[in-house]
C-alpha cells in the first residue's frame, strides 16, 4: 500500500488533524458516496459488467454521448456477449479474457452508432463517427473471483457534421501508418480527386498530403515521449525511415530536431 | 415591458414544466444509480482503486484525499525517499500552468481536458525531478469536478492518462 497508505494517514494538514494523525485505509470505504459522485460524474463513459455480461451501471455522460435518456433501457438488457457489433469485430474472445480476470485494452475502435441508433430508436445524433480507446478491468472479490467487469471509454476522435471534409479527415486519421493515398483520401469523401484537393484545401488552408504529414508527425511525437525507443525506432513505428528527409521534415512542422524535441520534453519542467 | 399574450404564457410554462421534468429525471436516474452501488458495498472503491490509470482526488485546499494504486505506484516509482509526505497537489512549481491553472478553475465547475503535458507528476511532493521525466507516458490528463448536493464544489478529481 506504501505512499498510498501515507495519503491517507496525512489527511488534510489545513485541518490540524495532528490529534488524530493516522487516518488508516479503512476511510477510503467510508468515502464510498464521494466515490460514487466522482465515478457518476466522470467525464468519460463508463460502463459495468456482472460476470455473465450484463450491464449493472452506466454512467451519466455514457448515456448522454449514447443519447439513451432512461437507463433502465440498458441496465440489465444489454448484455456485451450479445451485442452483435462486439461480435463482428472478432474480438470477443479479447472481451472474454477481462471476465477471466485480465485487464484488456483497445485502441481506435469505430463506435458502432447506427447499431446503438437503431437498438435504441435513435434518430438526432450530431456526430457522424467517434474512435475510442476501450479499457476493460475486473473487480474481484476475496476468492479472486470476478465480480464485475468495468469498462472505460476515453474519445480519441470525434468527426460532426456529414461533410466530405469530415469523412476526408477521418479517413487520413484512421490510416495515418499507411502510404498517403489521395485517391482513397477523395474516395472516402465520395469527390473526384482534383475537387477534393481544391475542396480540403479551401476548408483548411493545407493540403491532404500536408494534414496526413501533420497528423504522422503529431504521432511521431508521442512516440519520442517514450524514452524506452531509440529516435529511429520512434519514428519506425509510425511507419518512417530515421533519416536527413524524415529529420528535415519534422524540424520543418515543429521547428525541433527530433533529439531536441525530447530533450524539450524532458526540460519542460526545468530539470 | 408589454403584457404577455396567454399563449406566450403557456408556452413559457411549458418551457419550465420541461426543464423541471428533465431535472427530475436525471435526479431519479442519479437516485438509482447511488441505490444500486451503494448496495453493492465497496464497489465504488474498488473501481477507482483498481482503475488502471493514476486518479487522485483532492480538496478545495489542494490536499490530496483519495490516490488510487496506479497513482501511488507512479509516485512511488519517481520518488527519491518513499518517506516524504505527498499530501497536497501544485505543492511545488509546476511549469507546466495549464495543470497548476485547471486544477484551480475545477472549483468553479469547469471540466479540463489537457494534451501535451509535460511530466506532471513533479507536482507532487516526493517526486524527483529528474524522474520526472519517466513519467512521460502520461502525457494527458482530465481534472472534473465533483459537486455535493446543491451545487457546492467539495472535491476535484485529476485522472492521468497515455
Amino acid at each position: 500500500m506504501g505512499w498510498y497508505q501515507k495519503v491517507m494517514e496525512m489527511g488534510n494538514p489545513d485541518e490540524k488533524k495532528q490529534d488524530n494523525p493516522v487516518m488508516t485505509f479503512q476511510p477510503l470505504f467510508e468515502n464510498e458516496e464521494l466515490l460514487a459522485k466522482a465515478i457518476e460524474c466522470f467525464p468519460y463513459p463508463i460502463e459495468i459488467y456482472d460476470p455473465d455480461g450484463t450491464t449493472v451501471f452506466v454512467n451519466k455522460v455514457m448515456l448522454d454521448q449514447a443519447r439513451v435518456y432512461n437507463q433502465d433501457l440498458i441496465i440489465g438488457k444489454y448484455n456485451i456477449f450479445k451485442d452483435p457489433a462486439v461480435i463482428a469485430t472478432g474480438q470477443i474472445h479479447m472481451v472474454k479474457r477481462a471476465f477471466q480476470s485480465e485487464t484488456i485494452s483497445f485502441t481506435d475502435v469505430k463506435v458502432p452508432l447506427e447499431d446503438i441508433a437503431e437498438r435504441y430508436g435513435i434518430n438526432d445524433y450530431d456526430i457522424e463517427a467517434v474512435y475510442q480507446d476501450i479499457t476493460l478491468f475486473p473487480i474481484l472479490d476475496d476468492q479472486k473471483q470476478v465480480m464485475y467487469v468495468v469498462a472505460f471509454f476515453i474519445n480519441k476522435r470525434v468527426y460532426r457534421g456529414r461533410d466530405e471534409i469530415e469523412k476526408a479527415k477521418e479517413y487520413i486519421e484512421s490510416h495515418w501508418n499507411e502510404k498517403f493515398s489521395l485517391d482513397a483520401a477523395a474516395k472516402a469523401a465520395c469527390l473526384s480527386k482534383a475537387h477534393f484537393a481544391k475542396l480540403f484545401k479551401k476548408h483548411t488552408g493545407i493540403t491532404p498530403h500536408e494534414y496526413y504529414t501533420n497528423y504522422k508527425i503529431s504521432k511521431v511525437k508521442e512516440k519520442l515521449l517514450d524514452s524506452n525507443l531509440s529516435i529511429a525506432q520512434a519514428f519506425a513505428a509510425c511507419n518512417m525511415d530515421y533519416n536527413g528527409y524524415s529529420a528535415r521534415v519534422f524540424k520543418e512542422k515543429t521547428g525541433l530536431s527530433p533529439s531536441e524535441y525530447r530533450k524539450s520534453q524532458i526540460k519542460g519542467n526545468g530539470i | 415591458m408589454g403584457v404577455k399574450s396567454k399563449e406566450q404564457l403557456l408556452k413559457e410554462m411549458a418551457e419550465v414544466q420541461g426543464m423541471l421534468q428533465e431535472r427530475i429525471r436525471v435526479q431519479g436516474q442519479l437516485i438509482k444509480n447511488y441505490q444500486l452501488l451503494l448496495s453493492k458495498d465497496g464497489l465504488f472503491s474498488q473501481i477507482i482503486d483498481l482503475f488502471p490509470y493514476p486518479i487522485a482526488i483532492f480538496t478545495p485546499q489542494y490536499t490530496l484525499t483519495i490516490a488510487n494504486k496506479a497513482f501511488a505506484e507512479e509516485i512511488k516509482s519517481l520518488s527519491a525517499n518513499s518517506d516524504k509526505k505527498a499530501d497536497r497537489i501544485l505543492k511545488y512549481k509546476i511549469n507546466d500552468t495549464r495543470i497548476a491553472s485547471a486544477v484551480t478553475r475545477v472549483f468553479s465547475g469547469e471540466t479540463v481536458y489537457l494534451e501535451d503535458i509535460k511530466n506532471p507528476f513533479s507536482m507532487f511532493p516526493g517526486v524527483v525531478k529528474r524522474n520526472a521525466s519517466a513519467s512521460g507516458h502520461y502525457s494527458r490528463a482530465v481534472i472534473f469536478p465533483v459537486p455535493a448536493d446543491g451545487d457546492t464544489i467539495t472535491h476535484g478529481v485529476i485522472v492521468f492518462m497515455p
